[in-house]
């Protein structure tokens, strides 16, 4: 159930960053400034999730530390 | 690596005082388990992944103080102290401190 919530959320942050994306555009040139600072955003929130995948200390105390 | 709360062991003894060692680390859940959690405030109860969260942080924040403890080659930790502090929303610092030091056997 937790997991189709996710899948869930996940659908509608992408539609809305697709609208988001779409509706900069077609506010060009304007939307040049969204556009930058949501490829700013992005490229942190990238590094950011390589960051976590690539942890394995973060994993071991995810997976065998409980409440 | 034997830890305690107390100023000393009752089965070793203090042969030699190393000096202050810590641990620490700042964890938070993903934004699934923050909005799960914003949810268990209507419904009350347990909010175990903050539970689980803490529970990370001071293992983890053990285990850094362990390896700083080794790193001066002591074989104990005495006056073993948790602290904690906000950081951020979802997110605390937790810090393990104590007193490295090396033990012997009591006679």
């Amino acid at each position: 159930m937790e997991t189709i919530a996710y899948v869930l959320l996940t659908i509608v942050v992408v539609c809305w960053l697709v609208a988001m994306v779409i509706g900069m555009i077609a506010a060009f040139p304007f939307g040049l400034i969204g556009l930058i600072g949501l490829a700013g955003f992005g490229l942190l929130f990238i590094k950011v999730l390589s960051q976590r995948l690539k942890s394995s200390e973060d994993d071991y105390y995810s997976k065998n530390v409980d409440k | 690596m034997l830890i305690t709360t107390q100023d000393e062991f009752a089965d070793h003894v203090i042969v030699e005082t190393l000096g202050l060692v810590r641990g620490n680390t700042i964890r938070a859940r993903h934004l699934g388990k923050d909005i799960m959690a914003g949810l268990r405030t209507i419904v009350g109860g347990e909010v175990t992944e903050y539970t689980k969260a803490l529970a990370e942080a001071r293992e983890q924040a053990i285990d850094r103080m362990i390896a700083d403890a080794k790193s001066l080659g002591a074989t104990g930790v005495v006056g073993m102290r948790f602290t904690t502090s906000a950081v951020m929303q979802g997110a605390a610092e937790i810090l393990a401190y104590g007193t490295a030091v090396k033990l012997g056997k009591r006679a």
